[in-house]
């Protein structure tokens, strides 16, 4: 039977260098879909750690340590992250030992650096390195497992201080809707705003106000909603 | 219709909501009960509600679920009907946000056979 590579559920995508990758992904387990220079690949995240490379570029393919080099050197690249349930985890890696594919941490023969589709010469490749965490400030404090966004509504628009921006979102609508909950507010009289909170099937968003602008949280619909406000209120 | 939506209206002004009202799809008030200037309200709920859309995908594609200001003073909570209206409940303070959410949600569909 032919296992096919889980598609696992899209947080987004951007452009940014791969060591964005190892400095955000401390809680994230699942697929960083990567393309750049007319080639596409991934690499299998699981809480931090690096697991598994490959990216195919025509009849070429890389895989391991030299995909990861080679992503490395591209500098920014296009990112989206998807997640995996430990189910998907496991059928990743299943694809991966089918395609001779390193996988971190087993002791299976390793793949060649470069070369076609069909594995030619097995040799030993040393388990990927892992970098250490180089998180800002804002980063570690929304560093939460189901926090896809959090950002700040400016007079230049929306600027992200953690997470990745889903593709389709509004930023528009994102960035007026505290102004018209606050009109809102004062027609029905209830005075000065905390903050805003508007459900979806995608996520839930919360929005606040700050001193520098207004604060945008999204969370997966999957986090609690109490669980949001706490983390907005603990800023 | 407006007796009947009115009474059904009465059954969320409970756990500290003040005021209850159903906006139509042209931002007027369909039915309210409870004190509150929802006629001031109506077209700007109306409005609010259209940028949640956006927010949550795009006008016609997918609706938000609820939306909740919270104010010093109170919160409002919104729910959409399906034909294009807004459920809002107005809370006073210290109110039980849970409990009222949960009447709403759970006559959603009495007030949608009503209207």
């Amino acid at each position: 039977m032919t296992v096919i590579l889980p598609e696992g559920t899209s947080l987004g995508t951007m452009q940014a260098p791969l060591t964005w990758v190892f400095s955000h992904t401390g809680k994230f387990v699942g697929k960083v879909a990567v393309q750049v220079q007319g080639g596409n690949g991934f690499l299998l995240i699981r809480k931090g750690e690096e697991i598994a490379y490959w990216f195919r570029y025509g009849k070429m393919v890389l895989r391991g340590s030299a995909a990861r080099e080679y992503l490395l050197s591209q500098g920014v690249i296009e990112l989206t992250l998807c997640r995996y349930t430990e189910e998907e985890f496991s059928i990743a890696l299943e694809w991966c030992n089918g395609h001779g594919v390193q996988i971190a941490g087993s002791a299976h023969a390793m793949t060649p650096a470069t070369g076609s589709e069909e594995p030619r010469v097995q040799t030993q490749v040393e388990p990927p390195q892992t970098q250490p965490p180089v998180r800002q400030v804002p980063a570690m404090l929304w560093s939460d497992d189901g926090i896809v966004m959090v950002g700040r509504c400016g007079a230049g628009g929306l600027e992200i201080l953690a997470g990745m921006k889903p593709a389709d979102l509004d930023e528009r609508a994102l960035c007026s809707s505290f102004g018209v909950a606050r009109k809102l507010a004062d027609t029905l009289g209830i005075g000065e705003i905390s903050d805003f909170t508007l459900e979806t099937r995608s996520g839930t968003y919360l929005v606040s106000e700050e001193d520098e602008g207004i604060l945008c949280l999204i969370a997966t619909p999957d986090v609690p909603f109490g669980r949001v406000r706490a983390l907005l209120q603990r800023r | 219709m407006v007796g009947m939506l009115t009474f059904v209206l009465k059954k969320l002004l409970i756990g500290g909501a003040i005021g209850a009202a159903l906006v139509g799809p042209e931002g007027e008030v369909l039915g309210q009960a409870g004190g509150a200037d929802w006629d001031g309200a109506a077209p700007l709920i109306h409005k609010a509600a259209s940028s949640w859309e956006c927010l949550a995908g795009g006008p016609g594609t997918e609706r938000y679920g609820g939306a909740i200001v919270e104010g010093a003073g109170g919160s409002l909570l919104v729910m959409p009907i399906e034909d294009g209206s807004v459920l809002a409940v107005l809370l006073g303070p210290g109110a039980n946000q849970g409990r009222v959410r949960y009447e709403m949600k759970k006559n959603i569909e009495l007030i949608t056979s009503v209207v």
